[in-house]
This record gives structure tokens, C-alpha cells and sequence, in this order.
């Protein structure tokens, strides 16, 4: 999957169930969405699931923070990272999550 | 080592009652989450459980007790203090250490425990012990690790959870938060009891999750500022993620530790911080949901009070018993994740909670 299909996947899913009416240019790639409002803890999480649901990647216990949850821009940089390194896993270029997850 | 345990206990719960409709007129914009979560619970366990109550703008909760106007963290744990003195026939002087878990304080910066003794005239030493949510459990593993050592005789662990005024009413977490106090005696036991294994792992990876601050206050106990608490956007994803994890590599290290089985236990007191923690966490052992107590409907999410008030109630129930091993549980976030194997023995009990003088800010 390429950036713009990621991106447009999110920016969709953002507009149909968080911002309905809203027209899709006032959604800025680099708008804020948690000081906006626009996430808070139960979009988050919505979010978290459609990510996981679309992408077939695990959002990660502590990445969904201001880090990577930002913006729309940030996001898709996050997901593209996630799939790059499951494809590295899955040739075996990177141990498997679960041999280096942290406990707690 | 000298064989030590909870020898009394007692909770105060304070005069104030709130219900969902204090929040009646703000309903129509609540937020919810209906149609949200994976269905596939191989990702996240708790999510099976969690599913039904997120279409509730109130997440489950039905009522809360809360602080009235004139009650404060330093009353409350005070009134919970007196209480267990008095179950335990004990006098301030028979105690030589007082441990005071504040969640939170009457002021900025500076817990509880001085104040208590204060008040209480005791004279011995008084430290506070801050592992938010997880405070009481912690405290309970200090204590007996003092009488164990032989460092002190008989400790008074006080516990106050004041949330309702570190949380914005307007906020999400509000609604699901109340407030209450315990406070418990440790000391020496039989040989065989107390406590037996213990097992404990940092949280790391929820720092970030609770922002606090310092904001202007009203309340008269508070020298003009109060603890202010909100939440990340990141929280539920987070503590969703973590509490699986948690309870599982604490519990069973617990057991593991007392030399005793999972299937030994006879009643586990869980972190039921919400409508579904009891029955998400006796899902996750693997054990029997008849063998806990979710206060969750009667008092919400009392953070640290949570352990000492559920398992009080559910000594005074008939439901955990003097022979009965116990698994206590808690869970902090930015703090740590806590599981105390323990032989419950004699535990003197204190008086059944007092009922409410307010409704929702209305006297009855």
C-alpha cells in the first residue's frame, strides 16, 4: 500500500466517523487532531482499531501517543513504518515483536 | 522473618452520593463509542468485556460516592483511621509507623501522612507512599516488609482516594471516578498467614497517560491550589493494552512465589477500575467470576481505596474468610502493577459504610 492510499484511508475514515458534515478541505494533513479535539481517549482507541483492522499492523502499547497520533501526516508516516518493518520481520531481517516486547 | 498480614480493617465511604443524573443535563452531548473494538479478542482480552459498556456514556457506572464540601483527604482518612483503631481495640500509641497512600492530597506537593498523625495523635514515624492506583497494595508489601524485619511492631496503612475534585467534572473520567478511604492495621500473624508471595512490575510504558498540574482552588482545605488530573488521548488505548499483560505477569509470579496454585485461591481481589476489570481479569486467569466482588456499581473507580474497600466488603459479605488464600491485586499507572498472595486469618472488620447525607449536592 502505498502513502496516498494510506493517507486517504485515514483522512476518510476521520471524516466519516469523527467530523461528519465537515467538508474535506477544512481537514488539514497537518492539523492537530488531539488539541483539536478531535481525538480524545475513546476516538483514540477507535482509531487504534481501524488502523489495525485496514493495515494488518499492532499498534504498540505506547504508540498512540502525541508522537505518532498527531497529525494526519504523522499517521501516515506511523503506518508506513509499521508495515516496513513487519514486511523486515516477516523476511527475517527483524526478531518477531513478541520476542522483544516489553512486559507491564 | 516474622510471619506478617492485615490485622484489622475498615473503610470509610463519604456523605455524598452522586448518580448519573448530576450529569442529566449534559447527556444529549456525551460522548460514547458505540461500534468500536475489535471483535477478534485474541488481540486484547479485555476488549470482550468492554464492548457492552462503551455505548454508555457513563461506561457502566451507576453511582459514586464523593466528597461533600465539608470532608476533605485529611478527614476522610482520618474517619477511616479511627475506624480501624477502634475495630482493632488499638489505641494511636499501639501503633509504631504510619503509612499514608494519598491520591490526593489536601495540598500541592505534600502527602498526608504528617497530618494524620497530627490529628490522630500518634506519635510514632508517618511517610507518605505515592504508586497511584497500585498505593494501597505497595503499601501493604512495605508494611509487611517492616514487621517482617522486625523494624516495626504494628503498622497503620491510611488510604484516601479524593478524585472528584482532582477531576474536572466535565471530564470523561469523572463520571466512572469516586471518592473513599481505608485504612488497615499490619502486625504480626500465625505462621501460615499473612502474606505469602508477592510479586510486583513497573508501568512504564503508561508514562504519559495522567497529566497533572497545579490549578487555583475554592475548597478551603487546599491553601488555594489544588492537584488537577486529566487524561491523554492516548489513555484507554494504552491501559486497554497494559492490563492483560499486568495482572497475568504479576499473579502468576505471585503464586508462583507463595508455592501455591492459581486454583488454591479462594477469592481474588481485583483492580475493578471499571464496569468491566472484574470480569476482563477473572477471564484472563482463567478463573472463576464467583470467586470475586466488583464494587464498581456501589462506588466506581476508587483507586487506591479500591483493594482495601473490596476486600473489607467482602470480608464483612461472608464471601473471603479467615482461612481463604487471597490474591490481592493492583494496578498503577505510571507507577506499578502489584499481586500479594496472602493467608486472609483473623482479620478484625470495621463497621458497614455509613449511608449518604447528599444526592447529588441536595441534602436527604
Amino acid at each position: 500500500m502505498n502513502p496516498s492510499d494510506i493517507r486517504e484511508t485515514i483522512r476518510s475514515w476521520l471524516l466519516s466517523e469523527l467530523l461528519p458534515g465537515e467538508e474535506p478541505e477544512n481537514l488539514s494533513d497537518d492539523l492537530n487532531l488531539r488539541e483539536a479535539g478531535i481525538l480524545d481517549s475513546l476516538s483514540t482507541m477507535r482509531l487504534v482499531d481501524m488502523l489495525e483492522d485496514n493495515f494488518d499492523i499492532e499498534v504498540g502499547v505506547d504508540e498512540a501517543g502525541a508522537g505518532n497520533f498527531a497529525t494526519i501526516n504523522r499517521l501516515v508516516e506511523y503506518v508506513r513504518g509499521k508495515i516496513s518493518r513487519r514486511r523486515l520481520i516477516i523476511a527475517g531481517c527483524f526478531p518477531h515483536p513478541s520476542n522483544d516486547k516489553e512486559s507491564g | 522473618m516474622i510471619p506478617a498480614g492485615i490485622q484489622a480493617i475498615a473503610s470509610y465511604l463519604p456523605r455524598g452520593l452522586r448518580t448519573n443524573a448530576f450529569w442529566q443535563a449534559d447527556t444529549a452531548t456525551m460522548t460514547s463509542a458505540c461500534g468500536l473494538v475489535h471483535q477478534d479478542r485474541s488481540r486484547r482480552p479485555f476488549d470482550g468485556e468492554m464492548r457492552p459498556y462503551l455505548s454508555d456514556p457513563f461506561f457502566g457506572a451507576v453511582q459514586r460516592r464523593v466528597a461533600t464540601a465539608e470532608e476533605s483527604s485529611v478527614s476522610m482518612g482520618l474517619a477511616a483511621a479511627r475506624l480501624v483503631l477502634q475495630t482493632a481495640g488499638l489505641e494511636p500509641a499501639d501503633v509504631d509507623c504510619l503509612i499514608a497512600v494519598s491520591m490526593f492530597p489536601d495540598r500541592v506537593g505534600c502527602g498526608d501522612a504528617a497530618f494524620l498523625a497530627r490529628q490522630l495523635g500518634h506519635w510514632g514515624g508517618a511517610f507518605n507512599l505515592e504508586a497511584t492506583c497500585a498505593g494501597s497494595v505497595s503499601a501493604l508489601l512495605v508494611a509487611c516488609g517492616l514487621v517482617s524485619a522486625g523494624l516495626r511492631s504494628r503498622v497503620l496503612v491510611v488510604i484516601t482516594a479524593l478524585l472528584s475534585r482532582a477531576l474536572e467534572a466535565t471530564a470523561i473520567d469523572s463520571r466512572v471516578c469516586g471518592d473513599a478511604a481505608a485504612a488497615f492495621l499490619v502486625g504480626s500473624t500465625q505462621p501460615g498467614s499473612g502474606i505469602l508471595g508477592a510479586h510486583t512490575l513497573h508501568t512504564g510504558n503508561t508514562c504519559g497517560t495522567w497529566l497533572l498540574d497545579a490549578v487555583p482552588s475554592s475548597s478551603g482545605a487546599d491553601d488555594g491550589q489544588k492537584i488537577r488530573l486529566r487524561a491523554d488521548p492516548s489513555i484507554a488505548h494504552v491501559l486497554r493494552s497494559s492490563a492483560e499483560p499486568a495482572l497475568r505477569g504479576t499473579a502468576l509470579a505471585a503464586v508462583e512465589a507463595a508455592r501455591v496454585s492459581l486454583e488454591d485461591i479462594a477469592f481474588f481481589v481485583f483492580n475493578s477500575a471499571t464496569a468491566w476489570h472484574t470480569a476482563s481479569s477473572a477471564h484472563a486467569l482463567g478463573v472463576d467470576p464467583a470467586k470475586t466482588l466488583d464494587t464498581f456499581p456501589r462506588y466506581g473507580n476508587i483507586g487506591p481505596a479500591l483493594m482495601p474497600v473490596i476486600a473489607h466488603t467482602a470480608a464483612m459479605e461472608g464471601r473471603l474468610r479467615s482461612d481463604d488464600l487471597v490474591l490481592l491485586y493492583g494496578f498503577g499507572g505510571q507507577a506499578e502493577a502489584v499481586a500479594v498472595v496472602l493467608r486472609w486469618g483473623d482479620v478484625a472488620l470495621g463497621p458497614p459504610p455509613d449511608s449518604p447525607t447528599q444526592i447529588d449536592g441536595c441534602p436527604i
